[in-house]
Parts: structure tokens; C-alpha cells; sequence
């Protein structure tokens, strides 16, 4: 019945921007939108997923808004349905549907469903017919009245008439009236029920423009070019409720059926009916969940920390009985079982993975915890964490609270082949049903809006390609306007046709998802299978399965998150052990190293440690010789300081200050105090100098400071570990500074602490995490200092990883007495090796050259001896090596040990096989019959290469050059007065000098107000340049694109550590002759020429 | 003289014949029950003799939509009576009608047309640019 009053339309079929490229507004703005409307309920139905729809039902109840869970499934014959959620058995049964429309598909990106399927499983659902490309209407278009009615009578006969209804939808799309009469009529004369709904896409008419961009982006063309797929206006949009009564006002049985079955959807809430639950321990059948904890830990206390001989035994005792009260209270005892039984499975993974290799026998972890579980003293006693807790003070709050609202979470590294294999058997323990990854959704930014917008408006490619690669990495979308005005170039465009309506659309399209990908290691383990709790799909990578709510609705919906994290200087310690077991035939023990060893700190102090585990960068080198550590908690120290909650918190200098000044007070044989903004912040702050440096401190501050409840702590806890956790954070101001003023601190005082704290809502580590992370550090440092060849080697095969790439890699292992040879098509293996001392790379490090070719040729080269020739080695090499791989095997000395000059190489290569352009097949098919003959011209003569010509071949070929500096070629061409990163040293503070380089690294961190930072490397070293925002725009072409540079500035020295501050910043030039270079035929500026063309690969943040 | 089966058709001559014809609409009501679109009631719009209404234009145009009946009445109000050749004809039928909105990258357009039928039986399209308020009309 109509109500004549008040609308009463409820909008039943609505995309959102997780029907990824088929909704432009997100499901809070579709929520907000709906219930300013006056809408009472609001059905989302995105395309193929539930990915938005905890989102949607979180926001929605917090605007009592009734949220329908749905979705519109693809068909197998390319049509859709609309499915609503009615019920429980319904919600089941959705996402099952769904997850067979992704699973069954062998292309994960065109997900179908069966109409079969749909019909064996239709309980609790409401099956409704489709948009304009839906199932009836289409059937309707294409085989007339007819073939639709019995279509409709179908479903009818196998939904029942509750369950199907027919969707009317009126968009003032040609040929609406005509498909509407006819649905209607069907309708009619079966006795089906017909619905109104609006098939929204965006929730204004303004989003119009960002939708058609959208359909143009997913069909890979143009706006121009899209014209087939763009919906023919903007009546998509979230009607006002009154205006579709009006539309459907010769049938008010359509929009009177929206409210029916808004009705009986109300049964479900997202929110609350999930009915997750984790799986039980191993064992529960016999022994309660605490019992077994208990038990377990106690009996691990007594050895770990024996009565009488352990100093901290009193303490770990104390602790341990708070944990297991705390486990107890949050029913948490089971949970931590489940995961001791998974580390038990990690530790027979990784004897799995081990297996025959000499490492077995190293007494390596399978993993490591980090994060705040390191904290727990349970943790610890369960293996999921290799860090004594009482020992290195490690406070537990932070991971573990009475008034904790959420599962804490529990992270764990591994190597990236026992992660791999773990995750394999995890699969197998709980059952593909009962598993699934944490998917995330990658949003647009500034970088990919101006890319796929600007080539749906069709604008100039290079043009595009300019602005993603010169504007701040670190800017929004919507910040497109502001950006185009700094790029030299651009000035004005963002009022130019077209290039403004990539502004306007860039703010529109920020934030918004556009894919569904792969979370770090989240993963999701249920006893109820998941299949029923959330819709599962195939993940890029094979074998691997996601769900489809990323972390925050995981969150949400209390599922327990396990994370397995792959730790690529794990993978790299493995294999360290193992060269290191092979080479001297002693297994090195890294728990038992000694950790205070002087040498390896005198390193650390001094900056020297590129390649090492979270202490390379930049800026911890510089760190580094400033505050010089000599322990692992100073080490700790150095991972956690340089992060953005301690850098905008204002932390860092007063810490190195204080320590200085603390080293300079031990020479003096006095004690020192660190100075505290308040003496009830003693005990907080006392052993970090002061100031904070630790999320958990934060909530000790906040505690000693402002008498914060446990509650409040964890409010706080909350609110860090979210987005927007600035805002969430500023909502503490006021019980803070009451709190700190009933203590009798001064506001001031309070609110100088405040604002430390707040530098936290930025990110930063707990100790724990920082603990953990620096022992690891040591121990990369520790490998390096006394097997640099083993650690070089592991290094390059363990790429990518780290700060820098493997051209300065390569000098830094030269720098530590390892040579890095070039690869020999006789010696090398597949990956690095050492020979004699020294790092011999690997043949798959070769371009084009891939691994699996490369092993084939390996084990050709094994069985039948070395090769002996060119011709021999074409011969017998597998015959997937590509004619390219060989010609770059060549260009890179790989064939240098047959005896003839690279050229006659090469010529002989053309002798024996054909031409590219001839090939028919990518396999590499020979010239001619097999003949043990030599061909007529093969011994013709030819000079060698060049070493300017190696240099470059060396760079195109393996992205680096083993042999030198290209600088060492150079020297004699490169400007005047040219100061080398060596000679730094020697000049004075202030004084200008003139640097040049090769571009190591750009920075542009989020927390140095606009000013960047770019690592330079000559022939002698790295210097580090600090760009001020305005030289950054005024040379931003060449600070952000050229890979040369000349730099002037001003020499800064501080502490030990050395900057340049620069005032003018030119791509690199060399003279043009140089009498040194016209000798050998060469010139230099030839040569920079075609360095330029192929430069190593820089890395670039910000 | 033959024209050689090879010359390429004249389209612009061809477009020509069926070049949209600027008109004007005298009334204009909300979808009416009998002889016109559905089962609408009726409720008359004036529309002045330039094209323009209400006071309700669509976005582009920098008037804001009012609210009520006003916004209905531009969503949705249909031509009932229009000059034609110096004519006042009645639309007796409305067959079809849609919306295009498109183009704005470019130029603009977002129309609403009508397939009509006028007392006596011409058969027309009518269409108003909604950025303009103009109306047109072309054969079908």
C-alpha cells in the first residue's frame, strides 16, 4: 500500500566503489547520502563481492540506518541478478554463491556463477531479476516476450513467488517505457512481484562525470572510445525518495514492495550475525584452555628462570600470573594455544624446508615474533617470541589489557620459503573452507588518478607519464590542482580544458578502491567454515585464497587476524648460515654469538653499514654516528628513532644531545640525569634520555602524567593503531590535560607531553617490536663483519630488499675486501656464489635470461661437461635460451672464458643463429643442421669492447655495473673544482663546495616539511644533499628525474655526520674531449649519453 | 550527367533534411493519464514562450534546482502543447522518452527527448537541451 503521507521507497539495488570501477561513491558517502534522503533502509549491491559491505553496515549503524546486505552476481551467460540478504541461512548462502562465482572461473578476473547453483542454494535470499543487462531483461531483448515469460515461470517455479520479483527501473534510458510495459506485463500476468529500484552507481548526479571516467578506466579506453559501455546519462544517481514515488506512480505495487522487502531483511545484521568463532586448541577435549596455558607456561618459567639462580625470577613470576589472569578474563586462553600449535606446525615447516640443507643443524627459528606480542611473558614461554620480556623491561600493556576491547594481535616473520610452504599446510590443517588471506584495497592516489584519468581524457602520454613522475609521491589525488602549479611546465594547466577536469575528478577519485589485492601476511582461520562468513575469491598469486574484507572490516566483523609476515633479511640469514656452513664447515650458532662484541659496534658507530637489517638508511647512518651505539638496546634505540611518531614528536635531537652529553658526563666520572619535562615521568621516560620513543610509552605517559584509566590507555591504544588516528588521538586533549592539572602539572608542561604524544599518531614502534627487530640488526652486522663474503652473496640473492640497489651493493662489498665478479658462463650458478673469497653473480641476474632457462643450462653444463665454445654452447644450451640472452650473456663477459673478444662473440652468436625478426617461435631454433663442422667465417677477427662500452653493457644488461664507479672513467672529464665525498671531510663547516654523483636514493619524507634528501655516490663515497622546498621546485626536473647530478651547496658538519646543503642543483656535464678518452676512440660525453639511457635503479620515496 | 556509383554520399545533405528545427512549447504538464505517457496525474507546468521553466534548471547551468513540485515538474514535466510552423498542435501521444547526458569532456550535451505523436498524426521527436532550456524538434 502506497502511503500518501511520506515516502516510503527504499532503494534496493546500489553500487558502490566497491563494485570497483562501477560505483563512483563510497559506501559512508552512500550511508550519509541515504539517511539525509530520509531513506530508512539501504540495500548495497555491489558487483561480485561483499567488499564494502561491512563498511557500509558499520556506517550505517551509526546513522541507524538499516543496512541490507546484497550483491549483483555475474551469470555464465554474461547477465546479472540482484541477490538481497534475508536472513542468516541467506547470508550463507550468499557467500557461498559468491565465493563459487570467483572460484570456479579459471579467469579470477571474470567471475561467473551457474544459474544452477543459484538455484540449489536460494534459501533465505531474494532473487530479484536485473539491471538493463539483467537476466529477464535481457532474455526479453533478445528472444522476444515469449522466451521471457517461460524465463520468468522458470524462476518463479524455483524461487516461489516470495523470493523472485521482477526489478522495474526507470532511468530515462531509450526503450525504459517500452522494457518496463513488457516486464510489467510478465509480471502481471504470472502473478510476480515487482519491484521498483534505481540501479544507483553514485549517490549525487555531480559523481556522473567520475562514473563515465570510471567505465572508461575499466574498459582499458577512452572517454571518446567508451561510448558502447557509458551509461547514456546521469539519472544513476541516489534519488530523493518522493521524486522515484512519482516515477513509479502507476505502480505503487512496485514501490510498495521495497518496503516489504526491507521488512524482512531486517531479520540480518551484518554487524552481530556473523557467528565467527576461532578454532579450539589441539587438545581441548582433554584439559580446559587456561588449565593447558597454565600448565604449560609454569612448567617453562621453571626452566627458563630456575628458583635461586635467576635474578628475574620473582618478576616473571609476577608477570606470568598477571598474563594468565589476563588471558582468563578475555577468554584468550585457547587463542593462545591455537597459535603455539601453529608455531609447532611453522617449526615442522621450516625442518621440512631445511631438510639436507647444512643450516638444519643451525638452531635457526622457524620465526620470530614481533610487534607488541613481544611483550608477553606467554608469548615468550610459547615460542612466539625469542625475546626475554623481564629481562629488556618490556611492557605489556601495550599488547595486553584488562579493558582491551579487540583480540590483540600476535605477528610473526618467517623466511619467505617457510612462510610460503606455511601457509600451504595452514590450508591444509583447518581445510580451504576454514581459511583465507586478509585482502586489502589499493586506493587511488595522486600517481595512479593522474595516470588512468589522464588517459580516459586522452591526454598526451609523455605529458601523463611527466606529471606522475615529477609530482610528490606522497600527495593525495585530490591535491592533483596544487601539484600541477609546481611542476615547471605545468603552470596554469589546471584551468586548461581537459587538465581541469583531471583536477576536479582527481579530488573526486581519491581514496576510492580501485582493486582488490593482497594483505602483507593476514590471514584468517575459522571453525565455522569462512566460506559462510565472508565470500572468498583467487588471489594474483597461485594457490593463495583471499577473503574479501580487508584489516579494518576483519576488525569489525572480531575476526581473529594471524599474521605471517615474510622477512627477506630472514631468508637472508638462512642462507647466510648455510654458505657460511659450507664454506668453513662450522654452523654458526646466532643466538649464542657474542653480542657485545666491540668490533662489530665500531662499525655500527661509524655509519658503515649499508646492507645491514633496518639500520642502512640515510638517515640511521647519520644517526648512527651521532649517537653510536653499544648495545642491543641502544640498537633498539636506533630502529625505533628514526620513525615518524618520534621525528614529529620532536624526540630525536634531544635524544642525541642527551646522549652526548651523557657519554662527555662518563668521561668526566660523573652520573647523568637526563633532564624530564616532569618528574612524574621518571620511571616512564628515564631510560630513553627523556623523551618518547616508544608507543608504549605513550601509554605509560599518559598513565604517570594524567592518571589515564586502563580504559582510557586503551582507548588511546585504539585510536594509534587506526586511520585518522591523529583526530582520535586530539580527542584525548581534555582528560589529559585534566588529569595532569589534578597532579598539579602546569599546562603548559601538559601540553609540551601532549604534543609528543600526538607525534605517535604517526607511526612508531613498541619496544618490543624495536627489541626485536634490533637483535636482528646486530646479527646482520655480526654476519657481515666476520663472513662479508657469505653476507654479500645471501645479500644479492635474497634481492629485493633494503635501501639500496645492488649497484651500490656492489661497491659496498668491494669497500669490505669482497670482489664481485662478472658471471662465467662455465662458473657461475644459477644464483651468486663465492669463489674463492669473492661473489661470483649468478647467470639468472642476466636480462632476459630467467631462472628457469638458466637452470636448465646449469644442469646441461653439469652432465656434459663445460662448454667449450660459442658454437658448443649455442649447441647444447637449452632451447629456451633466447638468441637476446645469449648476445647479453656476452655483452657481460659471460662467454670471456672461450678465449676470443666479445665482438667475435657476438659475430659468431650471428653466424649461428638467425635474426630476431626471423624468429617464428620464441624458442631459439639454429641456422642450420647439426654439423661438427666450424662455419667458413667463424674465426674472423674483431677488436675487443671498450671499457666505457663494458661499463654501459654491464648496466643494461644487469641493471649494475661490477666493474666500477662509472666516476673512474670519467674523472678526467668532470667539472672543475669538484670536491669527492672522501675529501668532505677536510673542508670547512659553511664553506661552499661542488659535489657530483651518481643518484643513489631520493626522499621526500612526509615529516620534513618539503624538504628532500638525495644520497649522491662518486667513485670515493656517498654524500647526502638536503634540498630546502624552493631549490626542490625551482630544479624539480632535475632532482626527481636525472640520475647524474652536479650539486652546489654548503658544506654542513654536525657531529660527525656530513651534509650538503644545496643551492643549485644541474644534471651532471663532462667536457667534451678529453685527451685521455680521444686516445681510445672514446668520448666521455658519449659515454654519459648512454649511461643516461640506461641508469641503475635509483630508489625514490616521496 | 551519371553520377559515378563510386562519388560518396553527400551526409551533409542528408543531415540537413532532418536538422533539428528550433520550436517552442506553449504547456507542459506532468505525465497525464488517457492519451499520454502513464498513469501519471495531471499537473500543469507553464513554460514560457523561450523554453524556459520554472526556475529549475539541470547542473551546468548555475541555477539551483528548486525543491518540491518545482523539481518534479523539471525532472519530469512533458510537452502537452507546442508551436509548430506558426501552429499550436497538441501532443497526443508521448510513444517514448529518454535522456542523454554526455559529452561534457567536450561539449556538453543533456537533452530530453520525446517521441511524440501531434494531433492529426505527425509524428516528431522533440527534444530540450537542458543546459539551454531551447527546444527542438526532428522527424522521427
Amino acid at each position: 500500500m502506497l502511503n500518501s503521507g511520506s515516502p516510503t521507497y527504499i532503494e534496493l539495488h546500489c553500487h558502490s566503489a566497491f563494485s570497483f570501477l562501477d560505483g563512483a561513491s563510497s559506501p559512508e558517502e552512500i550511508a550519509v547520502h541515504a539517511k539525509a534522503l530520509g531513506y530508512p533502509a539501504l540495500a548495497l549491491t555491489d558487483r561480485n563481492g561483499l567488499y564494502g559491505s561491512m563498511i557500509f553496515a558499520q556506517t550505517a549503524s551509526d546513522l541507524e540506518l538499516q543496512a541490507i546486505t546484497g550483491a549483483e552476481v555475474s551469470l555464465l551467460d554474461g547477465t546479472r541478478l540482484t541477490i538481497l540478504v534475508e536472513n542468516a541461512t541467506g547470508y550463507k548462502n550468499l557467500c557461498r554463491l559468491l565465493t563459487e562465482t570467483h572460484l570456479k572461473q579459471e579467469d579470477r578476473h571474470d567471475p561467473k556463477l551457474a544459474f544452477s547453483s543459484l538455484c540449489e542454494s536460494h534459501e533465505g535470499l531474494i532473487i530479484m531479476s536485473g539491471d538493463r543487462d539483467g537476466f529477464l531483461p535481457t532474455e526479453l531483448r533478445q528472444n522476444g516476450i515469449t522466451a521471457a515469460r517461460k524465463l520468468a515461470a522458470k524462476c518463479l517455479d524455483t524461487f516461489g513467488r516470495d523470493t523472485f520479483f521482477i526489478e522495474l527501473q526507470r532511468n530515462a534510458v531509450k526503450g525504459d517505457l517500452k522494457q518496463t510495459r513488457a516486464l510489467a506485463d510478465i509480471a502481471d500476468k504470472l502473478s510476480i512481484n515487482v519491484v521498483a529500484t534505481g540501479d544507483v552507481h553514485y549517490h549525487t548526479r555531480k559523481k556522473h562525470r567520475l562514473y563515465d571516467v570510471m567505465v572508461a578506466i575499466r574498459n582499458r579506453t577512452t572517454l571518446d572510445g567508451s561510448h558502447d559501455f557509458r551509461k547514456p546519462n546521469s539519472n544513476f544517481y541516489l534519488r530523493d525518495r518522493g521524486e522515484v514515488e512519482f516515477l513509479f506512480h502507476d505502480r505503487p505495487d512496485a514501490i510498495h514492495n521495497t518496503v516489504v522487502i526491507a521488512e524482512r531483511c531486517r531479520s540480518f545484521n551484518l554487524k552481530n550475525d556473523l557467528g565467527y568463532v576461532f578454532p579450539d586448541f589441539k587438545g581441548g577435549d582433554m584439559q580446559s584452555a587456561p588449565e593447558a596455558l597454565a600448565e604449560m607456561c609454569w612448567q617453562k618459567l621453571e626452566r627458563l628462570y630456575p628458583k635461586e639462580e635467576s635474578e628475574h625470577r620473582a618478576e616473571a613470576e609476577k608477570r606470568l600470573k598477571h598474563e594468565l589472569e589476563l588471558a582468563e578474563h578475555h577468554k584468550l586462553s585457547g587463542f593462545f594455544l591455537v597459535y603455539r600449535d601453529l608455531m609447532e606446525l611453522a617449526q615442522t615447516v621450516a625442518d621440512d624446508v631445511r631438510k639436507g640443507s647444512r643450516r638444519a643443524h643451525g638452531k635457526l627459528l622457524p620465526g620470530r615474533g614481533r610487534g607488541s606480542s613481544v611483550s608477553s611473558i606467554i608469548c615468550f614461554f610459547l615460542g612466539l617470541s625469542h625475546i626475554d620480556p623481564v629481562k629488556n623491561k618490556l611492557f605489556i600493556g601495550r599488547f595486553l589489557n584488562k579493558e582491551m576491547e579487540s583480540v590483540p594481535d600476535i605477528d610473526l616473520d618467517f623466511p619467505r620459503e617457510i612462510r610460503e610452504e606455511l601457509i600451504r599446510r595452514v590450508y591444509s590443517r583447518y581445510g580451504a573452507e576454514h581459511t583465507g588471506l586478509v585482502c586489502t584495497f589499493p586506493t587511488y592516489r595522486l600517481r595512479s588518478s593522474v595516470r588512468d584519468i589522464g588517459k580516459a581524457l586522452d591526454l598526451p602520454m609523455g605529458e601523463i607519464e611527466q606529471v606522475a613522475k615529477l609530482a610528490s609521491h606522497y600527495s593525495d589525488a585530490d591535491q592533483m590542482g596544487e601539484e600541477l602549479e609546481k611542476i615547471p611546465g605545468f603552470e596554469g594547466r589546471s584551468e586548461a580544458p581537459l587538465w581541469k577536469d583531471l583536477c576536479y575528478l582527481s579530488e573526486q577519485i581519491a581514496g576510492l578502491p580501485r582493486h582488490i589485492s593482497q594483505h602483507v601476511g593476514g590471514m584468517i582461520i575459522s571453525s565455522k567454515p569462512l566460506v559462510e562468513i565472508v565470500p572468498l575469491e583467487l588471489s594474483a598469486m597461485p594457490d593463495r585464497v583471499l577473503c574479501q574484507w580487508d584489516k579494518d572490516s576483519c576488525d569489525d566483523a572480531r575476526f581473529i587476524k594471524i599474521d605471517f609476515l615474510a622477512l627477506g633479511m630472514l631468508s637472508l640469514v638462512e642462507e647466510c648460515v648455510e654458505l657460511i656452513t659450507r664454506h668453513t664447515g662450522k654452523v654458526p650458532d646466532l643466538s649464542r654469538i657474542d653480542f657485545n662484541d666491540a668490533k662489530v659496534y665500531d662499525q655500527i658507530c661509524v655509519g658503515d653499514t649499508v646492507g645491514l637489517f633496518q639500520i642502512e638508511s640515510r638517515a640511521q647512518i647519520q644517526m648512527l654516528r651521532r649517537s653510536r651505539p653499544r648495545n642491543i638496546e641502544d640498537l633498539a634505540v636506533e630502529v625505533a628513532i628514526i620513525r615518524p611518531g618520534p621525528i614529529v614528536g620532536g624526540a630525536v635531537n634531544p635524544y642525541v644531545r642527551r646522549r652526548e652529553d651523557k657519554r662527555n658526563a662518563e668521561k668526566a666520572g660523573k652520573t647523568y640525569k637526563p633532564p624530564l619535562d616532569h618528574p612524574l615521568l621518571e620511571e616512564a621516560l628515564s631510560e630513553t634520555m627523556g623523551v618518547i620513543l616508544y608507543q608504549d610509552q605513550v601509554l605509560q605517559v599518559c598513565q604517570a602524567l594524567a592518571g589515564f584509566t586502563a580504559g582510557q590507555a586503551e582507548g588511546l591504544r585504539r585510536a594509534m593503531s587506526r586511520r585518522r588516528s591523529r583526530e582520535k588521538m586530539e580527542g584525548f586533549w581534555e582528560d589529559f590535560l585534566r588529569g595532569a592539572t589534578e597532579r598539579g602539572v602546569s599546562e603548559s608542561t601538559a601540553k609540551r607531553v601532549f604534543e609528543q604524544v600526538i607525534g605517535f599518531s604517526e607511526f612508531g614502534f613498541p619496544k618490543s617490536h624495536a627489541v626485536a627487530f634490533g637483535l636482528l640488526a646486530y646479527q646482520s652486522a655480526w654476519l657481515r663483519y666476520y663472513h662479508p663474503s657469505e653476507y654479500y652473496t645471501a645479500l644479492f640473492n635474497n634481492q629485493p630488499m633494503g635501501f639500496y640497489s645492488l649497484d651500490v651493493l656492489t661497491r659496498d662489498a668491494n669497500r669490505h675486501g669482497v670482489d664481485v665478479l662478472l658471471p662465467d658462463i662455465n662458473t657461475s650458478d644459477v644464483y651468486c656464489t663465492i669463489e674463492d673469497d669473492a661473489l661470483r653473480i649468478g647467470l639468472s641476474f642476466v636480462r632476459a635470461a630467467g631462472t628457469d632457462v638458466m637452470e636448465a643450462t646449469v644442469v646441461e653444463r653439469e652432465h656434459g661437461g663445460p662448454f667449450k665454445c660459442l658454437s658448443d654452447f649455442v649447441r647444447r644450451a637449452p632451447p629456451d635460451l633466447s638468441r637476446d640472452a645469449i648476445e647479453n650473456l656476452v655483452w657481460v663477459g659471460a662467454c670471456d672464458c672461450f678465449g676470443i673478444t666479445r665482438r667475435e662473440l657476438l659475430w659468431q652468436v650471428g653466424l649461428w643463429l638467425p635474426p630476431k625478426h626471423a624468429a617464428k617461435t620464441k624458442h631459439r631454433v639454429r641456422r642450420q643442421m647439426e654439423l661438427p663442422l666450424n662455419h667458413p667465417h667463424e674465426n674472423i677477427s674483431f677488436a675487443n669492447v671498450k671499457a666505457d662500452e663494458r661499463l654501459v653493457a654491464e648496466y643494461q644488461m644487469l641493471g649494475f655495473a661490477a666493474s666500477g664507479h662509472p666516476f673512474t672513467l670519467l674523472k678526467d672529464s668532470l667539472p672543475q673544482n669538484l670536491v669527492r665525498c672522501n675529501q668532505l671531510e677536510k673542508h670547512e663547516h659553511d664553506e661552499i663546495v661542488t659535489v657530483a654523483g651518481l643518484v643513489v636514493a631520493r626522499q621526500r619524507p612526509h615529516t620534513a616539511k618539503g624538504f628532500v634528501f638525495v644520497l649522491l655516490e662518486d667513485e670515493t663515497g656517498m654524500i647526502n644533499v638536503i634540498v630546502h622546498p624552493d631549490i626542490h621546485d625551482r630544479f624539480r626536473i632535475a632532482i626527481r628525474g636525472e640520475p647524474y647530478l652536479w650539486v652546489e651547496g654548503r658544506l654542513a658538519k654536525d657531529d660527525g655526520a656530513l651534509n650538503v646543503i644545496a643551492n643549485e642543483l644541474r644534471p651532471l656535464t663532462v667536457q667534451r674531449r678529453v685527451p685521455s678518452f680521444e686516445k681510445a676512440g672514446q668520448s666521455p660525453y658519449r659515454f654519459l649519453k648512454d649511461l643516461r639511457r640506461s641508469p641503475p635503479s635509483a630508489k625514490s620515496w616521496g | 550527367m551519371v553520377t559515378s556509383t563510386r562519388t560518396p554520399i553527400r551526409t551533409d545533405r542528408l543531415r540537413s533534411l532532418n536538422r533539428p528545427k528550433e520550436i517552442k512549447v506553449a504547456e507542459c504538464t506532468l505525465p497525464a493519464t488517457s492519451n499520454q505517457l502513464s498513469t501519471h496525474p495531471t499537473h500543469p507546468v507553464r513554460v514560457t514562450a523561450d523554453g524556459q521553466r520554472d526556475g529549475t534548471q539541470r547542473e551546468g547551468s548555475g541555477e539551483k534546482l528548486a525543491a518540491g513540485s518545482g523539481q518534479l515538474a523539471a525532472e519530469f514535466a512533458i510537452p502537452k502543447t507546442i508551436w509548430l510552423d506558426e501552429t499550436l498542435r497538441t501532443v497526443d501521444v508521448i510513444r517514448e522518452l529518454w535522456e542523454i547526458e554526455d559529452e561534457w569532456w567536450r561539449d556538453h550535451i543533456a537533452r530530453r527527448y520525446f517521441d511524440v505523436i501531434l494531433d492529426g498524426g505527425k509524428h516528431l521527436v522533440i527534444y530540450q537541451n537542458r543546459l539551454t532550456g531551447k527546444w527542438y524538434a526532428q522527424t522521427a
